[in-house]
């Protein structure tokens, strides 16, 4: 069964890849969605029909898993027992991988109409679907490579699908080597974890990890070759997969692929790897505080960072592009206190409306006539009704208004960062501090995209003339009408606006799930959410020996129940059977400061719309600050410190010293020894028969006589 | 009354290379009467009988058969395994071979009679259980070969390249029989078991004749496997000889020179038999020797190659090089496995060579290879997954192999061995990326037609592409059916000795 979930979009990408170019695009657009669909149903009866039901394992966790294959045994290495598995984890990101995965391909479906190699693009993105379903559902850590190094390559190909672009051919190029960088790091992490626990899959090595003693804080535990360094190599490899400080310079240009691509690759599902990598190895990082307090510091810097160049750009992608950057800083942050399950939550929230605005920036582009350019735009909502609203479900989701997905998870992150006891004293004051700033931009931001490109006045015809060589990868140039004169934008067809109004719904009340106890306690709501993936969670953190209650069984409930009772007051400890640990740290603050914090984090998304609304309502063409419109100049460094070294190297000593003096001149000198020598050695491959059998009789002679020697 | 079976037991461990003799003989008789517009059967019925072959080795692999002929014919999973692969070689190279005979008018049928008689020499090399065999194997297999090198009549390449192999051949087959004949002189057998028999009971008549006997058969096989310092023939004799025979050369016979081998060095001069402890340590250092020799001077020379069959002679020797680690670990399993991969990998890249050389053979330098990239796409890829593959990039077979056998080699001990091997597949790397950069990146000079690939060559580009891939990421039942996987692996005794029993 969880074989169909992954063999669907290969059957899919493998039919279009082979034969699409003689099919018509109905047919390209049915075979690709309805092989997401297939996937997606079949995940959907996994988690709800099989799964909630499945029993939970010796260690407490619900898991269905499929065996695929032994892969190979020689000698002393064994890789074996290769399958798939769907645990709350991977189940939860089945679901909206499929699910978005899904509304996305209906929706390309419109955007790409009228593409020259329309089966091209299904073909790369039903193979993406197949990578990162292996991904996710791999049970151990060379499976999740294969999908993690395969989804790095439809990435490639599809940001490069323009790619008779200059731009998307760099962009694409960029992507794959900012991710070379980090994979190197996942490389060595699961190299190092096979060699210290002779284990990949992952069950065994977090349940290895599980019974390691808590490493120190501080460089030594870096340097040491243990959990700590398995957990920064990973780390690495997530800081590009995810494009986080500092290999985040991708994602922005990765922009140039088509609008669906952005939404589905950039935005929903693959950038989120690093972080399902990271919550996926808990066990290893709980018991590194030094890589914990690194992911921590480096996602609110990159959500902080992020957000602030967020503000200045005027392409509405490379908006949305360094909103998503800054979101999963928010979600690393997570990761970095100990909070994996509101990390999770925020993927999943994350996913809904970072699609949904994405989709609607596509929508917008669509209906502009690819234009990317808020300046030129304006005054949408009159004619893009069903675009506007869909998107300001995002809109306000992203800004953390109550009720809206991101509200639960963007706040369960806020709080979690304050109330943390994974990190040591001042940082979790500093980074909420970081977090909240960020959540105040990022409403600041969204609100420029939305009235700039939604609101005041047309301005479709301020664009200067040749306009189009600055080609941000707008897709099909056939479509390229002359517009300026008598232009009117228009909505986009049903296809692209059906999804939008599914994301959009998701968008609102996709949070409830994970409505967080002090606000569900009451009124009986759980956090469904967290209970649901707390299991998966508890397993690092039982310590052994440090609560004394060991997790015997009892689906996780025993170890955060004593946890419970020996941190708080009886004031918390009926709340529910499942009371999540993570709920833990918590318990040393009062639910009053919870409750301020909370609504501290509302008023400042609600300030930060009010200001971005009276602002940029007021001076939709502010001209930002230059530091800001050009990105902290992080290109420009990147280029002069490592890339012109690196050129320069390759051309001045790699190839005109190495290649051309060493080994040519090898080579060369080679050939002019052998005519230095004169014949001798010629004379060895001479061609003559006599010198050959000269040559295997002095071979045979001395051989002999080595034996004779040799012998007593 | 127990049931009498219609042949004696023995014949049953023959049935392969009767069907395969059959096979040759049925062609013969074909090719002389069949209308002469019409013999493109030949390698129908070749490819017939192998399948044939195939059938009864599968069928002997459940089967335990005791030495059968006075010990002569061993059936074990050795022999079997090894049988596996020179069949499958005899069916490529016959897949190989039927586009280029019909293109250069050469007679069809008694080419494929002289594959399959080459065939029933290396299923009898496989099989042998005692030095009188092994020799009959090994010389049915290099007269027809021969031959077989010097097919093109007209060519003087051609030519050269039989009068070569047969001259050096037959020296070397000298060493190889006095070896023999001192070996009997000291042992008072040819046979395997009885020679090992004579060993541990000491009753050897005179010490040296032994030493220098083994010394002599060392060399003999050295030359047919092609390692350093035996090696001279090669280059000379893979460029001149047809390409097709050449791809066959490559795997077949050195894949038979290495069951015998694996047989006599690795089963009978074994150190588990008691005496042989200090021969057993003296043909472990030549062995080591020789490997080392052969990894460095066929990667070293190949490099310099601007022919792409002289380069892939010189890779060759390494091959062998590596090959014998295995032999250096006593453990022919590995030396098994490393055959196989090699013989599919190389076979897929000849069959390449053979498509682009075109009629006579004319078209095997590097230059010749400019530029054909993007025009004949499909080719360049599959001899780029080849060049990867015999350079030991992961996922292929080569990788496997290496792997493998460089492990077994570590694990026994020959640490200095296995670290020179890897440098040196690193090193091949090189060369064998050359080609794909030529293709790829090389302006052309000269007009190109992409030449015309049929049925049979798709066939056995199919054949190694998928085995290559096969093998590379699942090699697991493979390696199970040589038993690599058994518990008791590291306890040699079961899996290193000679089959008992029936000798007379």
């Amino acid at each position: 069964m969880l074989k169909l979930i992954i063999l669907a979009p290969l059957v899919g990408a493998t039919i279009l890849g082979l034969f699409g170019k003689k099919m018509n695009e109905r047919l390209i657009g049915i075979i690709a969605c309805s092989s997401v669909a297939i996937s997606a149903l079949t995940a959907f009866y996994t988690v709800f029909g099989v799964l909630l039901s499945a029993a939970p394992g010796p260690d407490g966790v619900r898991r269905v898993s499929e065996h695929v294959m032994s892969w190979m045994r020689i000698g002393g290495i064994s890789i074996t027992d290769f399958g798939y598995v769907v645990d709350p984890l991977s189940g939860i990101m089945v679901l909206f991988v499929t699910g978005v995965g899904f509304l996305i391909h209906v929706f390309a479906t419109g955007y790409m109409h009228g593409d020259e190699s329309f089966y091209r693009f299904f073909a790369y993105l039903n193979l993406f679907m197949f990578m990162m379903l292996n991904l996710i559902l791999g049970d151990n850590f060379l499976l999740m490579f294969v999908g993690w190094e395969g989804v790095g390559l439809c990435s490639y190909l599809l940001i490069g699908y323009y790619f008779l672009k200059k731009e998307a051919g760099d962009a694409a190029k960029k992507a794959f080597i900012a991710n070379r960088v980090g994979d190197f790091g996942v490389v060595l992490g699961v190299l190092l974890i096979f060699f210290k626990c002779g284990s990949i899959n992952f069950q065994k090595v977090m349940a290895w990890a599980a019974t390691q003693p808590m490493e120190t804080l501080g460089m030594s535990a870096v340097m040491a070759g243990g959990l700590t360094t398995i957990a920064l190599l990973l780390f690495i490899g997530a800081t590009g997969k995810s494009a986080q400080i500092p290999l985040y310079v991708w994602l922005p240009d990765a922009m140039a692929g088509p609008t669906p691509v952005s939404a589905l690759i950039h935005a929903a599902t693959m950038v989120t790897a690093g972080v399902y990598m990271v919550v996926r190895c808990n066990a290893i990082f709980t018991k590194a505080p030094s890589a914990l307090l690194v992911v921590a510091i480096i996602g609110g810097l990159t959500a902080f960072f992020a957000a602030t160049i967020g503000i200045a750009q005027w392409d509405i992608k490379k908006v949305l592009a360094y909103s998503t950057v800054s979101q999963l800083g928010y979600m690393f942050l997570a990761c970095g206190v100990g909070a994996y399950a509101a990390a999770i939550f925020h993927v999943m929230t994350h996913a809904f409306f970072k699609a949904l605005l994405f989709l609607g920036s596509g929508s917008v582009i669509h209906g502009m006539h690819h234009e990317q350019d808020m300046r030129y735009m304006g005054a949408l909502k009159k004619y893009m009704k069903a675009t506007y609203w869909t998107m300001t479900a995002g809109w306000l989701a992203i800004c953390g208004i109550p009720i809206f997905a991101g509200f639960f998870s963007k706040d369960e992150i806020l709080w979690k960062t304050f109330s943390t006891t994974a990190l040591p004293a001042p940082f979790p004051m500093i980074l909420w501090g970081l977090a909240s700033l960020t959540a105040l931009l990022t409403a600041v931001y969204m609100t420029r995209l939305m009235t700039v490109t939604f609101d005041g006045a047309e301005r479709y015809d301020q664009k200067p003339a040749h306009h189009d060589d600055h080609g941000h990868g707008h897709g099909h140039d056939d479509h390229g009408h002359g517009h300026g004169h008598a232009f009117k934008p228009h909505e986009s067809p049903l296809s692209m606006v059906v999804p939008l109004a599914v994301l959009a719904v998701l968008s609102v009340f996709g949070g409830l799930v994970g409505v967080p106890h002090i606000l569900g306690g009451k009124i009986g709501v759980h956090n469904y959410f967290e209970e649901f993936l707390e299991p998966v969670i508890a397993v690092g953190h039982q310590v052994p020996g440090e609560h004394g209650a060991a997790p015997a069984g009892g689906h996780g409930t025993t170890a955060p129940a004593g946890e419970h009772t020996a941190a708080a007051p009886a004031a918390h400890a009926p709340a529910t059977p499942a009371a999540p640990a993570a709920h833990a740290p918590a318990e040393t603050h009062s639910e009053g400061l919870e409750f301020g914090l909370m609504g501290l984090s509302v008023v400042l998304g609600v300030t930060g719309i009010l200001l971005g609304k009276a602002f940029f309502g007021k001076n939709p063409l502010w001209q930002p600050p230059t530091l800001l419109e050009a990105k902290y100049y992080v290109d420009e460094i990147y280029e002069a410190a490592i890339i012109k070294p690196i050129e320069n190297v390759s051309r001045e000593g790699l190839w005109k010293i190495v290649d051309v003096k060493i080994v040519d001149g090898a080579v060369n000198g080679a050939g002019r020894l052998v005519a230095g020598l004169g014949d001798t050695l010629r004379y060895l491959q001479s061609g003559f028969s006599r010198t050959y059998a000269a040559f295997i009789f002095v071979g045979a002679v001395l051989l002999i006589g080595y034996f004779f020697i040799n012998k007593p | 009354m127990p049931y009498q079976a219609p042949l004696p037991r023995e014949y049953y461990a023959l049935m392969p290379e009767i069907a395969v003799s059959i096979t040759g003989i049925v062609i013969m008789m074909y090719d002389a009467f069949a209308p002469k517009g019409s013999r493109r059967g030949a390698g129908y019925i070749a490819l017939a009988g192998l399948v044939a072959a195939g059938v009864s080795v599968a069928y002997l692999w459940n089967e335990s058969i005791p030495p059968a002929f006075s010990g002569m014919l061993l059936t074990d999973k050795l022999r079997l395994f090894f049988d596996a692969i020179f069949i499958l070689v005899a069916g490529v190279s016959v897949l190989m071979a039927m586009q280029p005979l019909d293109d250069e008018r050469l007679p069809a049928g008694e080419y494929f009679t002289l594959l399959m008689f080459a065939t029933v020499g290396m299923l009898l090399m496989g099989g042998a259980g005692d030095l009188a065999m092994l020799f009959l194997g090994l010389e049915t297999l290099s007269i027809t070969t021969y031959v077989m090198a010097g097919y093109r009549r007209g060519d003087l390449r051609c030519n050269e390249s039989a009068l070569k192999y047969f001259i050096l051949g037959s020296f070397s087959t000298g060493f190889l029989l006095y070896g023999i004949a001192l070996t009997y002189g000291a042992t008072k057998s040819t046979n395997f078991l009885k020679i090992q028999q004579a060993i541990a009971s000491g009753q050897i008549t005179y010490e040296p004749l032994l030493t220098i006997g083994v010394a002599m058969i060392l060399i003999g096989l050295c030359f047919k496997v092609a390692t350093a310092p035996f090696h001279v023939w090669t280059p000379d004799v893979y460029e001149g000889a047809p390409t097709m025979v050449t791809g066959f050369m490559a795997a077949g016979p050195k894949a038979a020179a290495f069951a015998i081998f694996a047989r006599v060095f690795v089963q009978v001069f074994s150190p588990d038999v008691p005496n042989a402890a200090n021969l057993a340590a003296t043909w472990t250092d030549a062995v080591a020797l020789i490997a080392v020799l052969s990894m460095i001077v066929g990667n070293v020379i190949a490099i310099q190659q601007t022919n792409i069959k002289r380069m892939l002679a010189y890779s060759s020797i390494a091959h062998a090089g590596y090959a014998l680690v295995g032999v250096l670990a006593r453990d022919w399993q590995s030396v098994a496995f490393y055959m196989l991969t090699y013989a599919v990998m190389n076979l897929g890249a000849f069959t390449i060579v053979t498509i682009l050389a075109r009629q006579g053979d004319e078209k095997t330098e590097l230059d010749d290879y400019a530029g054909i990239g993007f025009h004949s796409m499909g080719l360049s890829v599959v001899l780029m997954i080849f060049m990867l593959s015999l350079g030991g990039i992961p996922l292929t077979a080569g990788f496997m192999g290496k792997l493998v056998i460089f492990k077994q080699g570590w694990q026994a001990g020959f640490h200095e061995v296995v670290i020179i091997g890897v440098l040196n597949s690193a090193v091949s790397l090189y060369y064998y990326l050359r080609p794909l950069v030529v293709m790829f990146f090389k302006e052309r000079e000269t007009p190109y037609v992409p030449p015309k690939v049929t049925a049979p060559f798709y066939a056995a580009l199919a054949i190694s592409v998928i085995a290559v891939f096969y093998l590379g990421m699942f090699p697991n039942r493979t390696l199970n059916a040589l038993e690599m996987n058994n518990a008791s692996k590291d306890a040699k005794a079961p899996a290193a000795a000679l089959p008992a029993g029936g000798v007379r």
